[in-house]
């Protein structure tokens, strides 16, 4: 279920949906005048997406929990909006498969919806399997209520407009998808975590290039401190052949450690700048921070800092474009999140045409 | 000469405006020949600057544009559909700037495939996608068509390399999509990644920054050979059940290793072999030492008459030598080539390729097989001679039942080759009124004008479902894939 004390702006009510057609006929009755919508799943990321600027109706998608397709030996499944990824995770490990992005809370609509997993996920080859490639295609619904379809359920396909890219990260602003449909890999055939921790600023930025830019490099590997000064940590992930697992293990003389349960960062209640920085930028970035300000950044360029105070994050907010870094802020009071970095003119122009077009009627918050 | 043929001469010069009909003829197909329109110029830009003059220039004359790489796209991508100025983008061919420690680069949309990552090897790196006519086939083209190629089934298509670009839009405005560190900036939608894939109808690309790969520490390519096509599709599937991800896994037929063996491709390639399996492993060596004598166990359980291992570079160049140059073997036999491009589940590749043979048969037509197995894309080969209208006839029926069997099998009608001309008729397969027309509203957020490309990837309404040419066809597809 949708947590109700998940929202920390109003809300009117909460509705539920149980299928796709249900969602169509909520919207198609829709009173014009009515609030606007705010899609949800368990409501569990609300505070890392900007808050609407009024009272909304939550549409929760949580009801439609299904696997609805599993094909192993296709290496696809298709699933529901309001699956719980662990649940996902608990059906494709019976079969051998996972989806080749980190461990999230939350749903699986909320997850590509958020759009920040499986963005930058590691280097190396597996680097390219990012959202935008574990999302084949989708159904979904305009705020209208029209049902439409992007995309196939096979593992390659280039006809029409890619409109399921556009709903990873879109924040249920564009559609509510009813169905997605998601490329899969085996499991790996050995996996191992690590993680070093007190260690000097130079030495955990040498470790961490070294360990992204290896032959053979970790699937995930993060840096992470709770000062600029440090001391800091390096945590990552190795998998693929036994031989080599073992290999970058002896060779960076890591030791192994168990993996961890996706964090929930809203316990933090610290705000949060969440954004890309280019990896060859990070030591110039962590130059420029305040003391105190948590850092977390992993091997692609994807960050977060946690700023001690709004003072903090609204300087380090003035500095980012001068290190080549777009953040934005979230996980704060409802009046600051969406604070970003300046954007291209010319991208949010066409995101206003975008919107002007598949959302003409303002439905979605 | 017209107003926009002397606004090009001036700006331009005569050699980089070209309005003669003997300068346009080389313009008015590509890879797909069935359909030929020429340009009524074409224009070739050096910098983004002009690209946005040139496309200023046909808002203020109301002239569509057509923006081409190298041609080489094989369903008519930069083929007018009518009237319009072509932008092609050849001397746009500068590495602007790479990036070894981020791991990409910033290239202008001419610069070939191949020749990016002759230029990145000197740090390590490579732009893994990689099409079979890498060497001749440009960025912007690869951007434009989402291409794909034989090593997808480990790294990805062209959408998953492309981290941002510098975009002209139809009406003459700029944006920058994306961000170097990551395809979507934190706070933004994917643009770029809607942009991909959207054939020239989005605006036109001026500077791609694309994410590059390291080379891999080791490669092992293997060769086997199969009395059956069924065969080598099975020991496809075991591998994939396995575990293993090859980087790539390739099956040629029997009609297509007897051309390829013919050409000047040759590459060694068993004539008498009903098919040929060609696996790519890479990683370290470590790793391959142990998987590749596991590949080739599994190619002998399946009664792999012959099994062969590059031993060296020479020897792997030599391997990928007929599976790359199969599409240029088939030019023996006939004039024309018609390359289809349909998708099926993986698991579906033995009755497709068996019911496609019984089409060919039916039609009575000259048809060769080469596809990317791990991905379940076809490429059935219809070689033909254009200048014999029944024969052509034959080819566009046979090449509509093929898709059409594609999609009723849940799969689809392209997967790396894109709709452009070739298609249109074919989209309705796949996607309903309802379908389109979002579609259509999403372009018309990146081209208000209507100016750019027009005429591709979406069915003008005439031939959507309803009014299409096979109407009966489109409702029974439509019905079975939903299933």
């Amino acid at each position: 279920m949708t947590n109700p004390t998940a929202f920390d702006f109003p809300v009117t009510e909460v509705t539920s949906v149980a299928s796709a057609a249900e969602l169509v006929e909520l919207l198609q009755g829709r009173d014009p005048d009515a609030p606007p919508v705010r899609i949800c799943g368990t409501g569990s990321r609300q505070r890392e997406v900007p808050a609407p600027d009024r009272p909304v109706q939550a549409v929760s998608l949580r009801g439609l929990d299904r696997i609805t397709r599993l094909d192993p030996e296709d290496l696809t499944c298709s699933v529901e909006p309001g699956l719980l990824r662990a649940d996902l995770d608990s059906a494709l490990a019976e079969k051998g498969l996972r989806l080749v992005c980190p461990r999230s809370r939350g749903t699986v609509g909320g997850m590509f919806a958020l759009g920040r997993e499986g963005l930058p996920l590691a280097p190396g080859p597996l680097a390219t399997l990012g959202a935008r490639a574990l999302l084949l295609g989708m159904s979904a619904v305009l705020g209208e209520g029209v049902a439409f379809r992007a995309g196939a359920r096979v593992v390659k396909s280039v006809a029409g407009f890619d409109l399921h890219k556009l709903f990873v990260g879109s924040r249920g602003r564009i559609c509510a998808a009813t169905e997605l449909h998601l490329k899969l890999r085996p499991m790996p055939r050995a996996a191992e975590t690590f993680e070093k921790v007190d260690l000097e600023r130079e030495e955990a930025l040498s470790l961490f290039r070294a360990l992204r830019l290896d032959d053979a490099p970790p699937v995930e590997v993060e840096l992470a401190c709770q000062d600029p000064s440090g001391p800091f940590r390096v945590r990552g992930r190795f998998e693929g052949a036994a031989a080599v697992v073992r290999s970058r293990m002896q060779l960076y003389r890591l030791d192994a450690t168990s993996p961890r349960e996706p964090a929930n960062p809203a316990e933090d209640p610290r705000e949060r700048l969440f954004g890309l920085v280019p990896p060859s930028s990070l030591g110039a970035l962590l130059a420029t921070l305040p003391a105190r300000t948590a850092v977390w950044c992993d091997g692609t360029g994807g960050f977060a800092l946690r700023p001690a105070d709004e003072a903090d994050a609204n300087a380090i907010l003035a500095t980012l474009p001068g290190v080549g870094v777009s953040a934005e802020l979230d996980l704060t009071i409802p009046a600051r999140r969406g604070l970003g970095t300046p954007r291209d003119p010319g991208a949010i122009l066409v995101e206003q045409r975008l919107f002007a077009e598949l959302d003409p009627g303002k439905v979605f918050a | 000469m017209s107003e926009l043929a002397r606004a090009l001469t001036a700006e331009l010069g005569p050699q980089r405006a070209l309005t003669t009909p003997e300068a346009l003829l080389a313009y008015e197909c590509d890879g797909f020949t069935i359909h030929r329109r020429r340009p009524t110029a074409v224009a070739l830009p050096e910098t983004t600057e002009e690209v946005q003059w040139l496309v200023r220039l046909c808002n203020r004359l109301g002239v569509p544009f057509v923006a081409r790489g190298a041609g080489t796209c094989l369903s008519g991508g930069p083929t007018p559909t009518g009237d319009a100025l072509c932008i092609e983008t050849a001397r746009m061919k500068k590495v602007l700037h790479v990036e070894p420690e981020d791991l990409y680069a910033v290239v202008q949309p001419g610069v070939v495939n191949i020749r990016l990552s002759e230029h990145v090897a000197v740090h390590g790196l490579h732009y893994a996608p990689d099409p079979s006519s890498q060497s001749v086939c440009t960025i912007g083209g690869n951007l434009a068509e989402n291409s794909g190629g034989p090593h997808c089934f480990k790294y990805g298509m062209t959408t998953d390399h492309v981290l941002g670009a510098v975009v002209v839009l139809s009406d003459g405005g700029i944006a920058h999509l994306g961000h170097a560190a990551g395809p979507r900036e934190p706070h933004g939608l994917d643009l770029i990644g809607l942009f991909t894939g959207s054939e020239g109808t989005f605006g036109i690309a001026t500077e791609i920054t694309v994410r590059l790969s390291r080379n891999p520490g080791s490669v092992r390519t293997l060769l086997a050979s199969f009395t059956s096509v069924d065969a080598a599709c099975a020991a496809v599937g075991d591998i994939v059940a396995s575990g293993l991800t090859p980087a790539a896994m390739e099956i040629l037929d029997q009609a297509t290793i007897r051309a390829v063996e013919a050409s000047v491709y040759r590459a060694g390639y068993p004539q008498d072999a009903g098919a040929v399996l060609l696996v790519e492993l890479d990683g370290l060596d470590e790793a391959l030492d142990e998987e590749a004598p596991e590949v080739e166990a599994m190619f002998r359980r399946h009664g792999a008459l012959r099994v062969e291992q590059a031993k060296d570079a020479a020897e792997r160049k030599r391997l990928w030598k007929g599976r790359k140059g199969a599409f240029g073997a088939m030019g023996r036999l006939k004039p024309d080539l018609y390359v289809l491009d349909g998708v099926v589940p993986r698991t579906r590749l033995v009755e497709t390729l068996r019911e496609i043979t019984a089409i060919g048969e039916r039609y009575g037509i000259t048809m060769s097989n080469v596809f990317h197995a791990g991905d379940g894309n076809l490429h059935p080969n219809i070689s033909f001679d254009g200048r014999d209208a029944e024969e052509r006839h034959r080819v566009e029926e046979a090449g509509r039942e093929i898709l059409e069997l594609c999609v009723r099998m849940g799969g689809s009608i392209t997967g790396e080759h894109g709709i452009g001309t070739e298609k249109l008729d074919h989209v309705p397969l796949m996607f309903s009124e309802d379908d389109l027309d979002v579609m259509a509203r999403a372009r018309r957020a990146f081209d208000p004008t209507g100016l750019a490309n027009p005429g591709k990837v979406l069915p003008a309404r005439s031939s959507c479902a309803e009014t299409s040419k096979w109407p009966h066809m489109v409702a029974r597809v439509l019905a079975e894939s939903d299933s």
